[in-house]
């Protein structure tokens, strides 16, 4: 009588168990509750002529926002020079890339209240002619404008449509159309922009590189333009490069090339550009300088305690002032192999060669480091760029996770920048993010069935080892 | 005994099963839905605006961001006046309806960490590339200059917050 209370207590404990796993499979919800959710927001992927496709997108308000009707639109799309989307309504969409036409909705107005959701579902029907290469709309779910007195909202989510015509050739083509830089204000940075053009049939990203030369030629400085969100054809993309001289500038021409490539490095176009300082100018004051002498100790400190340099003595042959500066990360170069870009980055000036010893490099990741990271502070690295050889140097790094602070030593100085090392595990499939979305997902969530098999198999090998186990134990005690 | 073997095989394998595939739906390889969520800030009641005093006149509002398997993807945060009736110059606005034409001699502005920006135009006030972790909140500021000029009354505009996830 005693094992049989005992076996239903564990039953009972099993279907707990249970109860908590299916909790588990639940959607987990972080979303801020007074907001506006939009639910697979992005439709990416290849297609074929002829084919048809759907999507499914949940939209849905927080609990504590307010009652609101929602209004689906869908059009063609615009990219602006600064990366903004515009729905262009069908008087505007003269592109011969826009897919407007193809995408329809099955509702297009709909009213939700605090906390409900709704599913909407897009139907694509691609044409049998309709060409090579990428073809573009924009959907966009807008709630309607509430009753304030002085200042409305309104919130919109854009959902972007990117849709590439399979087995066609894909042509990545672009065209600097202009290069050119606003007025050097003494005290702040020279800001360069290059525009680039796609002309080409489909969508890429792209990056760029600024060489800043003086009237003789002599180069003053190269400044990177990180990877940018994608342009798509017949658009165009205003690329800003930020250039903080390291020393003053006098009056007179200074020239400009600009480079822009693809994200694997194939080159789109080179132009050229002079900008001219008509006033003086003396760039904006470094955060941190320190007069470096061969005879003493010294350290290099930002304000904010987050980057310290330690010199010991004797590390350099003649004085020095060494300047430390933020570089912004949008204009880093790009990150080497199986690396990301962190957050934090920072310019050491001033030093003509090596050290003669080696100093001590402090730098406190940031909470955004380590949100890239995955919450991992063991991926996190510092990293030298070698302007010489134009690479990253990945540097030996010691990690105090206690002080969120990660510790190399180093002779020479230029860009310096947190980097993203490699997760330890490996994933166990390659699938990418953002690819075919345009496909109804699977229903078991994109797992391929034969790792279900497989766990299946295993549970129930599990499953009866146990069982075994138990009833074994209570037939003894029997 | 049999029925018991039975009973309990099914109940352990079914939790084992269950149990696996939370660990593999909570890995990064599950088929990515990109969402986005937006908390725009609230609508704005009263704000007492006067030629008198510091230029321009400000009030606050919050913005939060929450964009999940957002891996490789960046997104943007835009604000914008689309309303015919503004283009961005917040306008006298007298039982229910626009006095078009009577507006503010300043534009709106609005900004936020990553810029700002001068309506109707706008422009993205805030970014951000990949999963945010797990809210990104920020404070928007509404700029407002107020001249002797601009007469008295009650104004008004409205303000789209756009986000999209940019592939």
């Amino acid at each position: 009588m005693k094992n049989i209370t005992k076996i239903k207590g564990f039953l009972y404990i099993c279907i707990i168990l249970i109860f908590v796993s299916f909790i588990g499979l639940m959607p987990q919800s972080v979303y801020a509750d007074s907001g506006l959710t939009v639910n697979n927001a992005l439709i990416l992927g290849e297609v074929n002529p002829g084919n048809n496709y759907t999507h499914s997108i949940n939209v849905k308000l927080g609990t504590s926002a307010e009652a609101t009707g929602i209004a689906i639109q869908i059009g063609g799309i615009g990219q602006t020079l600064r990366d903004q989307y515009q729905l262009l309504q069908a008087s505007e969409d003269k592109s011969s890339y826009s897919a407007r036409e193809y995408i329809k909705s099955d509702i297009a107005n709909f009213y939700l209240e605090p906390g409900d959701s709704r599913e909407v579902k897009f139907t694509l029907d691609i044409p049998k002619d309709v060409g090579v290469g990428g073809r573009y709309a924009l959907i966009k779910v807008t709630t309607i404008p509430g009753e304030g007195e002085t200042v409305g909202v309104i919130t919109v989510v854009n959902i972007p449509v990117y849709l590439t015509i399979s087995k066609t050739k894909l042509i990545h083509t672009g065209k600097i159309d202009a290069v050119s830089a606003e007025e050097a204000v003494t005290g702040k940075p020279v800001y360069i922009l290059t525009t680039i053009e796609n002309t080409g049939n489909h969508h890429y990203k792209v990056k760029g590189e600024v060489e800043i030369a003086d009237s003789n030629g002599k180069l003053l400085d190269t400044v990177y333009v990180s990877l940018t969100s994608s342009i798509i054809p017949t658009m165009s993309r205003q690329l800003k490069a930020t250039f903080i001289p390291k020393n003053e500038l006098s009056l007179g021409i200074y020239n400009i090339k600009s480079k822009v490539t693809l994200e694997d490095g194939t080159l789109l176009d080179e132009a050229t550009g002079t900008f001219e300082v008509k006033a003086p100018y003396v760039p904006p004051p470094a955060p941190a300088v320190v007069d470096l002498k061969p005879s003493t100790a010294s350290a290099l400190n930002t304000d904010d305690g987050r980057i310290s340099i330690a010199f010991p003595q004797g590390s350099v042959l003649a004085d020095a002032q060494i300047s430390l500066r933020s570089n912004p990360p949008d204009q880093l170069p790009a990150a080497p192999v199986n690396h990301a870009l962190g957050t934090t980055s920072f310019r050491v000036d001033g030093l003509t060669g090596l050290l003669l010893k080696p100093a001590a490099v402090k730098v406190k990741y940031s909470s955004a480091d380590l949100a890239k990271a995955e919450g991992d502070p063991a991926r996190l690295v510092l990293a030298r760029w070698d302007e010489a050889n134009s690479q990253w140097t990945v540097l030996k790094t010691s990690r105090d996770y206690n002080t969120q602070t990660l510790n190399t030593e180093t002779n020479q100085f230029s860009l310096w920048a947190v980097l993203i090392g490699p997760a330890v595990s490996v994933p166990l499939v390659g699938a990418s993010p953002s690819i075919a979305s345009v496909t109804v997902p699977a229903s078991n969530g994109g797992i391929s069935w034969w790792v279900l098999a497989v766990v299946i198999l295993l549970a129930g090998v599990i499953g009866v080892l146990l069982t075994s186990f138990i009833l074994h134990k209570s037939k003894k005690h029997h | 005994m049999i029925s018991k073997f039975y009973v309990l095989f099914i109940l352990l394998t079914v939790f084992f099963v269950l149990l696996s595939m939370n660990i593999i739906l909570d890995s990064p390889v599950k088929a990515a839905e990109p969402s986005i969520t937006i908390t725009a800030p609230t609508e704005i009641n009263s704000w007492e605006l006067s030629p008198i005093g510091t230029q321009p006149k400000t009030t606050t509002g919050a913005l939060s961001v929450v964009t999940t398997d957002a891996d490789g993807l960046g997104w943007t945060i835009v604000a914008t006046d689309y309303d015919t009736n503004t283009s961005g110059f917040m306008t006298k606005y007298t039982g229910g309806f626009y006095e078009v034409g009577t507006d503010l001699k300043s534009a709106l502005q609005v900004s936020s960490e990553g810029g700002s920006v001068t309506l109707p135009g706008g422009g993205i006030i805030v970014s951000g590339i990949g999963n945010t972790n797990p809210q990104s909140d920020y404070t928007i500021l509404f700029n407002q200059i107020v001249d002797w000029e601009d007469q008295p009354g009650t104004y008004r505009i409205t303000v789209t917050f756009t986000g999209t996830l940019t592939p």
